[in-house]
């Protein structure tokens, strides 16, 4: 099925009329990055950029290409991602004038988030990697929010530092990217900054994603004790109070942000390692790339609420008169 | 005397205003009538007319180069007597000597007039947005080119009692003509994942369904939740497998389908997804499936030159619904479970009898060394004279038999309760769908959904189908169970939506029979 006649590898082979035998006529692509993970459902287009331009993006030393976004949108609606979508993304390439064929490669917002959301965009990503024969990647929509983060205390910072004290800003420590997670509870993640020259700084993820109540994230704020500390969520209300040297940034995830400043994050773990993806991202537009749909897989940190049943399945005469476990009177 | 038609009159006004009054939310007022009605070149009116009552009309507006339908109504008290039928086929009969292709709108929810349109060869055409003011629901486009049509003079086939089709292939209409290549259809609506891949005749190349019950197994039942995960993981490997398996790439494809309801929609959602995915990123056609359509299609899937009308005993987990089937787009909902589904309440017997989830098929494998008349159960509804069922009492009254029981007594007699247990709920199965067949002087009765696998019902049915002088169709147990290869099927007989019209598509969790669309929210 992977042929290399797939959309996918839309590579044009062309007599080279210097009489040198074939070329590849590569058209140019982009990539399509999704997320429903949140209540803003987003989808944006993004390819590289002229270095050292495009959206204000400083160059990281570690980075060639810097992206640039060709297209972005973004709609709230918690509930509707399935309906939102796909006319979305239609919509965004139609204006740009492009076909789904000239997607390159998917990225798409894997959570964690509201479990519907982000499953719609993972079978919406999948299904596309599967039919244009492209691949697909996952990145965690609380590594977009602090992607964007880190990328607005790079330019800060560098602005900043016309003077004197070249990137020794000591803003942000810790960037703490917050999702509601509903039943008064959040998603959130640690991403906690290494190195002080601002262009090779970057920030690591302590740990994995977790959940805790609202009024929780400020205790573990504290506890992590990095200094000064932005807490990125959609609205104050989803966190508690904050130590002092936390503030609270305001923060709506921009699918964008699933490619771009995701080279200033470390991300330990199974996923993408952040700081590679632009990197890989490149080089599957350049040479194209396997198409392995089942690549991504959304990131819950919930267990679904099924397995309190469990137990009582197992023998449903548990506790009653004539079981073997029953000591007690018999019940009427 | 049977209705006749002829040209709508000025003094037909009042008694057309009054039908259209109660036949549409947005009806059209004296006033536009009487505008149509000046017999203006251009327009076609019909009435049907009974001892001098008017029992319903047709206006249509002839262009030059195609016919509009725009108004078409039958009085409430003469529905389902095919009087809509007759005005049509006047209208087409004209439309046909004249050579003119025929358009309409219509609400994508009314199962009526789709089923109509279906059968006098109307296909969907696209989806105009927000057409009807009152609801903002979306419209249904669709058109019939000239003597395309099974209804158009005279040959009235998609009534009761004509002569079946031959085969599928020569009965090939709706969707089924609207494309060329491969049909990849989707189902997701409940615990099984499941793809297949049809031609544009309906023969199935692959059908792939991968079921949860192993992860189910553990928490007794289907949990959304778990289901919907599930659903994700594997969604798209099972699609691979269905393209491998018809050895075809993905590049193939002409066409996309899947369940949009009713179900679980979480589940749902992933197919929906997946598949309005696939067919964006190759702007291929997408049709819309109720999954009881699906369930309908089996028995003639599996047996291509079916007699019909027949009447349909869908029996699963989740439905058990007696519906009768006039044709392949035709569908009428005789009675259905009051409470649980017949294939509910196997499984949790089975769970009482401690033989796991699902254990419906373990019940059967015990009930079949068991005596049935060794417990009485009461069977369901069996006074009423309603084709309506009812599994809860069965279901107690097991409940309480075993709890009255030893765990030594219940080892004991399990096979005997199990074989006892399951007589009462096939009896009320079978007996209610003998009786709607009989009502419904249908010459055919088939059995579809999960609980067609039961042994004692496919033997009971047969038997009992046979005596009746019916001829009994029992689709094979993948075509039973939830799969992708029946959503196909039904698929080649309903709307098709064309890039961009479905990208908006949602699922529906609760979507009524005869309804391929969910309607907006």
């Amino acid at each position: 099925m992977r042929t290399p006649s797939g959309v996918g590898n839309r590579r044009v082979i062309v007599a080279d009329p210097g009489g040198q035998g074939f070329v590849l006529q590569k058209p140019p692509r982009v990539i399509l990055a999704l997320d429903g993970s949140t209540r803003v459902c987003g989808a944006a287009l993004v390819r590289p950029g002229q270095t050292g331009t495009a959206d204000g993006v400083v160059r990281g030393v570690s980075c060639p290409p810097c992206w640039e976004t060709v297209g972005s949108r973004a709609e709230v609606d918690s509930r509707g991602q399935a309906k939102l979508l796909l006319p979305m993304v239609d919509e965004m390439l139609t204006e740009v004038g492009l076909s789904p064929a000239d997607l390159g490669a998917i990225v798409v917002g894997v959570g964690p988030g509201t479990f519907t959301g982000v499953r719609i965009a993972v079978a919406t990503a999948r299904a596309l990697s599967l039919a244009l024969q492209v691949p697909v990647a996952g990145i965690s929509t609380l590594g977009a929010l602090a992607a964007a983060a880190a990328t607005r205390v790079i330019a800060g910072g560098a602005c900043r530092s016309g003077g004197d004290d070249v990137g020794v800003a000591p803003v942000s420590a810790l960037l703490v990217p917050v999702v509601d997670a509903r039943r008064g509870q959040v998603f959130f993640g640690l991403y906690e900054a290494t190195g002080s020259q601002a262009p090779a700084r970057r920030w690591v993820r302590r740990g994995a994603f977790a959940v805790c109540d609202r009024a929780a994230l400020g205790g573990i704020v504290a506890a992590v004790g990095a200094g000064p500390t932005q807490v990125l969520a959609e609205a104050r209300e989803l966190i508690g109070d904050l130590p002092e040297g936390a503030e609270f940034v305001g923060s709506a995830v921009g699918a964008e942000w699933l490619v771009l400043g995701q080279d200033l994050l470390i991300e330990p773990g199974e996923g993408f390692e952040g700081h590679r993806l632009q990197r890989w991202l490149a080089g599957v537009l350049r040479e194209g790339g396997p198409a392995v749909p089942e690549a991504v897989k959304p990131i819950y940190v919930r267990s679904p609420d099924a397995d309190v049943h469990i137990t009582k399945m197992r023998d449903p005469w548990a506790g009653s008169p004539g079981s073997p476990s029953s000591e007690g009177p018999v019940r009427t | 005397m049977s209705p006749v038609t002829r040209d709508m009159r000025p003094e037909d006004l009042s008694a057309v205003v009054q039908i259209e009054a109660a036949c549409f939310g947005q009806p059209w007022t004296k006033a536009m009538f009487a505008e149509e009605l000046r017999q203006e070149p251009g327009w076609r009116t019909v009435a049907a007319e009974q001892q001098g009552a008017v029992l319903g009309f047709l206006i249509g507006r002839c262009y030059a180069d195609e016919w509009h339908l725009l108004d078409l109504a039958v009085t409430q008290a003469r529905r389902g007597e095919g009087i809509g039928g007759i005005l049509l086929d006047e209208f087409l009969g004209s439309a046909d000597r004249a050579g003119r292709s025929v358009l309409l709108e219509v609400r994508p929810g009314n199962a009526g007039a789709l089923g109509l349109y279906g059968s006098r060869g109307f296909t969907s055409l696209a989806l105009r947005r927000g057409y009807y003011p009152d609801t903002g629901e979306d419209a249904l486009v669709m058109i019939r080119d000239p003597r395309a049509g099974t209804g158009g003079s005279g040959d009235r086939q998609g009534h009761a009692g004509r002569t079946a089709p031959a085969t599928v292939p020569a009965d090939v209409d709706s969707a089924a003509r609207s494309f060329e290549g491969l049909l990849l259809a989707i189902e997701s609506s409940c615990d099984d994942s499941a793809a297949a891949v049809l031609n544009s005749r309906g023969e199935v190349l692959s059908s792939v369904t991968h079921s949860q019950d192993s992860i189910h197994e553990r928490y007794g039942g289907v949990v959304p939740e778990v289901a919907s995960r599930a659903h994700v993981e594997r969604m798209t490997a099972v699609v691979s497998e269905a393209l491998r398996l018809a050895e075809c790439n993905v590049d193939q494809l002409a066409a996309v389908a899947a369940t949009v309801g009713p179900g679980l929609i979480g589940a749902l959602l992933i197919g929906v997804q997946t598949a309005k995915a696939v067919a964006w990123s190759r702007r291929l056609p997408f049709f819309p499936v109720n999954h009881i359509h699906g369930h309908l299609a089996a028995p003639w899937l599996a047996q291509s030159d079916a007699r019909f009308p027949m009447v349909t005993l869908v029996a699963s987990g989740g439905h058990t619904l007696l519906i009768r089937v006039e044709d392949r787009t035709t569908f009428r909902l005789l009675g259905q479970t009051l409470d649980d589904a017949a294939g509910e309440a196997f499984d949790k017997g089975a769970r009482l009898l401690g033989l796991g989830y699902p254990g419906g098929r373990e019940l059967d494998e015990l009930a079949e060394k068991g005596d049935p008349a060794s417990f009485p159960f009461p069977i369901g509804m069996r006074r009423s004279p309603r084709p309506d069922f009812s599994f809860s009492g069965v279901k107690t009254a097991l409940y309480y038999l075993l709890r009255g029981m030893t765990a030594e007594e219940r080892a004991r007699h399990a096979a005997d309760i199990a074989a006892s247990y399951r007589q009462a709920i096939v009896e009320a199965l079978v007996s209610k769908t003998l009786r709607a067949a009989k009502q419904e002087k249908v010459p055919t009765v088939a059995v579809a959904g999960g609980v067609a696998a039961n042994s004692l019902l496919r033997r009971r049915l047969a038997e009992a189908g046979g005596h009746a002088g019916m001829e009994v169709l029992i689709p094979p147990f993948a075509y039973c169970t939830d799969n992708a290869a029946m959503i196909g099927a039904a698929a080649l007989r309903g709307p098709r939506l064309d890039y961009p019209d479905y990208l908006a598509v949602d699922a529906s969790a609760s979507l009524a029979l005869g309804q391929w669309i969910p309607a907006k929210a």
